[in-house]
């Protein structure tokens, strides 16, 4: 069954728009019909032929392109640069629904900065039973090292991107990404480029900004410097040029006009860290790393790290360097704890969770495996630990051999796995050749902290650019597109008596 | 700056500036075709592959006496493709620009966007070029054209980007490697200079882009031995050796102004005065051609050793700790 427009009037645009009731169209009403906050982008992009749509589109790719904002795929032959896809017709959010998120996700960081703190102090949130000990102690992210090391601010995360997805019934949090969460030079590539080819039309919608986030992460980084410093040296560390993320770190560096140093450029003499300049060297005092916590240091994590600077956790611990984010978050976005969040909001700040959670079942637990065996076929089964899609089932999309299989090494490893429902992920329209047709879609808003919490308007909106996937990597289809949040004036008119 | 990133920039420069010497003998040679005899089109292809030191696709790697006969049997297509589009070939045009956006992209954060992107255009479409586009119509313009998206990046750099190390560093690899290429350039004009040819010597000027200026300082009636002259010693002009090392002495007096002051000097800057002073006062006679150009091309490399020697791979326990 198709569920093609009948809305009168419709664009050949929308022609082959399916409007399809089981998910949430981030555009249109049930009935076809633009949501208020969107009508004005309607009518306009109603009214834009085809051929221009296509040229927009065009023009986007391109700047992205020429930009470098390209990952590398690397193949038998030869290894090719892809640009990174971009679908010119943005996703629109509504003002107040956003303040709503904003506030939950502010709330959300707070209280797994207080669990961090907590785990590596007096671990009170186990003592008092309220989260198992071994999710805790027995999670391959808690680094036994960080056990009693003051954080500033006791901010243990300063940038965090958490992955939000909308069903009917609103915002959930899919994932939180606590470690190096990446992403979010897409958001500003994609509003720079969206501004350039649709200005009028930007400018009339009342978006709200996002370019300030380069700023709040250079505050945010300065706040996190040793009190006694006065105008400290702040550097990214990259894993390199060959890290599919680098085209971000290069990206934000230059914002921030500090230093991209690799793990080569840095040594450390007498617990401080210096990096090598063209004038010999040089202290740092912050570094805001993008090498997972395995590759920061070869004497302290693993040794066979190339990437990292021997004894950079020793100057760490003497305080004499300030790491963000710090070493050890991965345990509060493991997917076991997860399922833990909204009793640790309750914990630590006596509130119930702004955001809804996806409700989550343990296989840890005796009937969560019961009921996740029974309705494997309803149910997504992730991996514990795992990330990036791996080691996932996605139960109605897989085949009764898969199913099986999956349920076997499921009673081997219970402990390993946890299960939640299929989300019907929403949708919004996105630009297919010369139609427009719904895809479905998540949001990825970047918070910092330190002294104060930031949250930037937006986020990167992934796609699964191909028809039905719900898989918005990009290795897999995935794209991204630019996210408006947009304040309507209150008391405006239906759109329906606006174009009339 | 970080040591590594000076390292991309410097090696940036010298890679567009060498892709920037290989399209303008391209360029020169191209054009040499269309009026000259085969034989000297011949001599033309050798001055061009030895002068950058690449070996021509089946000839000798060591440059033999038999270089010549093997030049013959290739075509000028043949010969220009190699030398432009060939990935296989390191020293082909988009081989060296490729090389230059790869430096490029490790320094991302010291450079402009304006610069990024237009080294990163010009590279995409000469990826995409191919040799016949152009060969059978106006091959001379697509080198032209080429050239000036070079102009046009030093432009970009020149009013884009701060004055302050990134610049100094670049412009320091541009000046050397135009110090090197510009002195083998000379050296493979220089055994004509005892030879009775009938060599068109305006063609070494077009190689150094720098016929206009010789004709104004002189007159367009070209005599080999002022050509040589001008483009070792002439001050003024951007493309002769004196001039590379009037550059390159006073860079380095802006990346490290007390290595060039205090006694005792540093290695580099000693280096870098000898070389200008070789070329500023040096003799002019034709009997020390060749102990000049010999001379210039043994300082030039001590130099870029001492540079890496002192600023990009210096040893750190020499250089703790600089607050």
């Amino acid at each position: 069954m198709t569920h093609t427009a009948v809305h009168p009037g419709a664009a050949p645009a929308f022609r082959q728009y399916d409007h399809n009731p089981t998910f949430y169209d981030e555009m249109f009403e049930g009935d076809g019909s633009p949501r208020q906050h969107c009508s004005d982008f309607f009518e306009t992009i109603r009214e834009t032929p085809p051929d221009d749509l296509r040229q927009i589109q065009e023009r986007v790719t391109r700047s992205f392109l020429h930009e470098g904002i390209t990952f590398t795929v690397y193949g038998d032959e030869q290894t090719i640069e892809r640009v990174f896809p971009i679908d010119c017709l943005p996703r629109i959010v509504r003002g107040d629904e956003w303040d709503d998120v904003a506030r939950g996700l502010e709330q959300r960081l707070r209280a797994l900065n207080l669990f961090l703190h907590d785990i590596y102090h007096q671990g009170h949130i186990i003592r008092d039973g309220v989260i198992p000990a071994e999710l805790v102690y027995g999670n391959k992210h808690y680094r036994i090292e960080m056990r009693g090391v003051e954080v500033p601010h006791g901010a243990y995360v300063s940038v965090c991107g958490t992955d939000l997805v909308r069903t009917h019934d609103g915002f959930a949090v899919l994932e939180d990404n606590l470690r190096v969460p990446s992403g979010v030079s897409y958001m500003l590539a994609c509003r720079d480029a969206i501004k350039r080819s649709m200005p009028r039309l930007f400018r009339r919608s009342r978006v709200r900004d996002v370019e300030q986030y380069s700023r709040l992460l250079l505050e945010t980084l300065r706040s996190l410097a040793p009190p006694q410093v006065s105008d400290p040296s702040i550097v990214l560390l990259t894993p390199g040029v060959y890290n599919s993320a680098y085209y971000e770190h290069a990206f934000l560096a230059r914002q921030m006009g500090i230093e991209l140093v690799e793990g080569r450029d840095l040594l450390v003499h007498n617990r401080r860290v210096y990096m090598r300049t063209t004038a010999g060297l040089r202290q740092v005092d912050v570094i805001y790393r993008r090498i997972d916590d395995d590759f920061i240091d070869p004497v302290t994590f693993r040794e066979d790290s190339v990437l990292g600077v021997p004894g950079l956790f020793h100057a760490y611990r003497a305080g004499r360097v300030v790491i963000a984010n710090a070493p050890g978050t991965g345990v509060a976005d493991d997917k076991a704890v997860y399922a833990y969040v909204p009793r640790i909001i309750k914990y630590y700040l006596g509130e119930e969770s702004l955001i809804k959670p996806i409700p989550t079942t343990l296989c840890r637990e005796r009937e969560g495996l019961a009921y996740t065996l029974a309705n494997l076929d309803k149910l997504v089964v992730k991996m514990v630990g795992e990330s990036g899609g791996y080691g996932m089932l996605v139960g109605p999309h897989a085949s009764a051999t898969e199913r099986k299989e999956f349920a076997a090494a499921l009673r081997a490893n219970p402990d390993d796995y946890i299960s939640q429902p299929t989300l019907a992920l929403s949708r919004a329209p996105c630009l297919v050749g010369a139609h427009i047709e719904p895809r479905h879609v998540d949001l990825r808003p970047f918070i910092l902290q330190s002294e104060r919490t930031e949250i930037v308007p937006g986020g990167l909106c992934r796609v699964a650019l191909k028809k039905g996937s719900l898989v918005v990597n990009s290795s897999q289809g995935g794209g991204s597109k630019d996210a408006w949040i947009v304040d309507v004036p209150e008391a405006a008119e239906p759109a329906a008596a606006k174009s009339a | 700056m970080l040591a590594r990133v000076a390292d991309n920039l410097y090696w940036m420069s010298r890679y567009l500036e060498r892709s920037d010497q290989t399209i303008r003998l391209l360029g020169v040679q191209v054009r040499s075709v269309t009026d000259n005899t085969s034989a000297q089109v011949a001599a033309g292809w050798t001055r061009l592959f030895r002068s950058l030191k690449v070996a021509p696709p089946g000839g000798d790697p060591l440059y033999g006496d038999q270089l010549e006969d093997s030049f013959l049997l290739a075509d000028a297509y043949t010969l220009a493709d190699f030398m432009s589009f060939e990935r296989d070939n390191p020293g082909s045009m988009v081989s060296l620009w490729g090389m230059s956006r790869e430096n490029a992209r490790q320094a991302r954060q010291e450079i402009t966007q304006e610069m990024w992107g237009q080294l990163n255009r010009t590279y995409l479409s000469l990826r995409e070029t191919q040799l016949h586009f152009f060969w059978n119509k106006e091959p001379e313009n697509f080198y032209k054209e080429t050239s000036a998206q070079i102009y046009l990046f030093r432009g970009v750099t020149d009013n884009g980007l701060r004055h302050g190390l990134a610049w100094d560093f670049i412009r320091l690899g541009r000046f050397m490697e135009r110090l090197q290429v510009t002195t083998e350039i000379l050296d493979n004009y220089r055994p004509a200079l005892d030879e009775d040819t009938d060599l068109d010597w305006s063609l070494l000027l077009r190689s150094c882009a720098s016929f206009e200026p010789y004709c104004r300082h002189y007159t367009p009636e070209i005599d080999p031995w002022k050509v040589m002259t001008f483009l070792i010693h002439e001050p003024e002009s951007p493309h002769t050796l004196r001039f590379a090392a009037e550059e390159i002495r006073n860079g380095l007096g802006r990346i490290d102004p007390a290595g060039g002051a205090r006694h005792p000097l540093q290695a580099a800057h000693r280096i870098a005065g000898q070389l200008r002073a070789l070329l500023v006062y040096g003799s002019q006679d034709r009997e020390d051609l060749a102990g000049t150009l010999a001379e210039v091309r043994r300082l030039s490399r001590g130099l870029h050793d001492e540079i890496y020697r002192r600023y990009i791979f210096y040893a750190a326990d020499q250089a703790l700790p600089g607050r």
